[in-house]
């Protein structure tokens, strides 16, 4: 079981083990810099790197106070991540703003059963649909990258963010329905 | 549970591996982990005796601070002298017998007095007018001319004493701090009751400090609430949610991100629950930190029965 392995690899880290953190690290790095850096978007981007430093620093810190049965490693993480970057807003006064994108058209948008989303195919694609993540309102992006990239349960996106699981999955599925949305129609263009 | 092979979401994930930066990673590796290893170094040395005392030091000022504050509000409770009869000329055998105050009538003020003018801009009485007594104040001769309890003629009983603080019925949903039984003990004296009364500067710090801890826990108290009360709307817990409203829970507070009660019930869909926060003054205009309203949200889910409780409809 995985989440047992990082639970066991801090421990380990907590023991004096120098490798264990290192190997952490490694299975988490890429999802949790990609959630920091999609969470700034472009406008903050320069800030990522520093703001993933400081998560994996406060997570070796506090490493002996991690306790595997209130939650599960990366839902620490990323909630640990996601304080830093609203910290780093808190801190240079920005003020969220939702997508510009209408949630009530985006949900009534058909489900395509073949778009780009499903293979992506070429690199301006792949820009195109990272842009579009990177547009979605601040909670919903953020759940899209902890359920892509990290592989978080709702549970553990619940956890992550301090909602309640139905919020989780409902912010899971606006964000889902409006990629969706977006690029119904564009297979037939770009494959 | 999430669906991780959504279609969305995978290629999201194909997306983001193809715009991945192998070499950028590796760098970023290094130096993570570099700065990890150097950061637990740091930590595992010993600290400087000096910022292990640190708290006890910042503790020992705030406490000095305090004393020398209660100390320059308190004033012992010395028996008043009798108040000057101005322009009257004092028997002389009056003034012989008991040591008089440092008054003067029909005297010009001592030279200590001139040397430390009043605060206030009133002008020095001319020579030979009413001296004033000293700095026996004139409040001070409302506040002695007030009967205090040990001023009490023999005989009758003593005043009641002020109902101590503990003893009131407590609405707060929290115990009382550390510093409330102190205040039980030595209550702080009403607005309109003479310095005379207090006992020591312990009252006037015990006072304060309980007045302190009540405001905190009242503040704990309300938020508390608010998260109990979000909660609650967010399961549909239509009883508790009434229950919360009637202890007072605030029905706009809103959480880190800046969602109330009335979003979460209507991202969670539960009409019941956001039709009865509305009908307790919930606002469905007020925007979270993404800068949607509960009516954005209720647009989005799409169900008419959010938005006729939005309405104020059933």
């Amino acid at each position: 079981m995985e989440a047992d392995d990082d639970a066991a690899l801090l421990s380990a880290h907590v023991a004096g083990d120098g490798q264990a953190f290192a190997r952490l690290y490694d299975r988490y790095d890429r999802p949790c810099f990609l959630f920091i850096r999609r969470l700034l978007g472009r406008a903050h981007a320069e800030a990522a790197e520093d703001l993933h430093q400081e998560t994996w620093i406060a997570i070796a810190r506090n490493a002996a106070a991690f306790d595997p049965a209130r939650a599960s490693f990366r839902a620490w993480l990323f909630t640990v991540a996601r304080h830093k970057v609203f910290d780093h807003f808190r801190r240079r006064k920005v003020t969220v703003l939702s997508g510009a994108a209408d949630e009530a058209a985006a949900l009534a948008a058909p489900d395509p059963a073949a778009s780009p989303l499903d293979a992506v195919v070429s690199r301006d694609l792949a820009q195109r649909v990272v842009a579009a993540v990177e547009a979605l309102p601040l909670e919903q992006r953020g759940a899209l990258i902890m359920s892509a990239q990290g592989g978080l349960s709702l549970e553990e996106i619940a956890e992550a963010t301090g909602v309640a699981v139905e919020t989780a999955k409902s912010r899971l599925r606006y964000a889902r329905a409006k990629l969706r949305a977006l690029f119904a129609g564009e297979r037939s263009v770009h494959v | 549970m999430s669906d991780p092979t959504d279609p969305v979401d995978q290629a999201y994930a194909e997306a983001e591996a193809m715009l991945n930066d192998e070499a950028a990673r590796a760098e970023r590796r290094a130096r993570v982990l570099a700065a990890v290893a150097s950061d637990g170094a740091r930590s595992a040395r010993p600290r400087p005796t000096v910022w292990r005392r640190g708290g006890w030091l910042a503790a020992a000022g705030v406490s000095a601070a305090a004393l020398v504050l209660a100390s320059q509000l308190y004033r012992p409770p010395t028996p008043y002298p009798a108040p000057a009869k101005p322009a009257a000329p004092a028997p002389s055998a009056n003034v012989a017998k008991p040591p008089a105050p440092a008054t003067a009538q029909a005297a010009p003020a001592p030279s200590v007095a001139l040397s430390r003018p009043p605060i206030s801009a009133k002008p020095a009485p001319a020579p030979g007018g009413p001296a004033p007594a000293s700095d026996f104040t004139s409040r001070d001769q409302a506040l002695a001319a007030k009967p205090s309890g040990a001023a009490a003629p023999p005989g009758e009983p003593p005043p009641p004493a002020p109902p101590a603080m503990a003893a009131e019925p407590s609405t707060s949903a929290f115990p009382m701090s550390e510093a409330a039984p102190q205040a039980a003990a030595a209550p702080p004296p009403a607005a309109d009751e003479p310095r005379g009364a207090e006992t020591g500067s312990g009252a006037v710090v015990a006072g304060l400090m309980a007045g302190r801890a009540e405001k905190s826990a009242s503040r704990e108290a309300v938020s508390d609430l608010g998260a109990r009360l979000r909660a609650a709307a967010a399961a549909g817990r239509v009883s508790d949610v009434e229950a919360l409203l009637k202890a007072g829970a605030p029905v706009d507070a809103a959480d880190a991100e800046g969602d109330t009660a009335l979003m979460m019930s209507i991202e969670a869909d539960h009409p019941a629950v956001a039709a009865m926060l509305v009908q307790h003054g919930a606002d469905p205009d007020q925007p979270n930190h993404d800068g949607q309203s509960a009516r954005d949200l209720a647009k989005a889910v799409g169900d008419p029965k959010l938005d006729a409780a939005l309405s104020g409809g059933p």
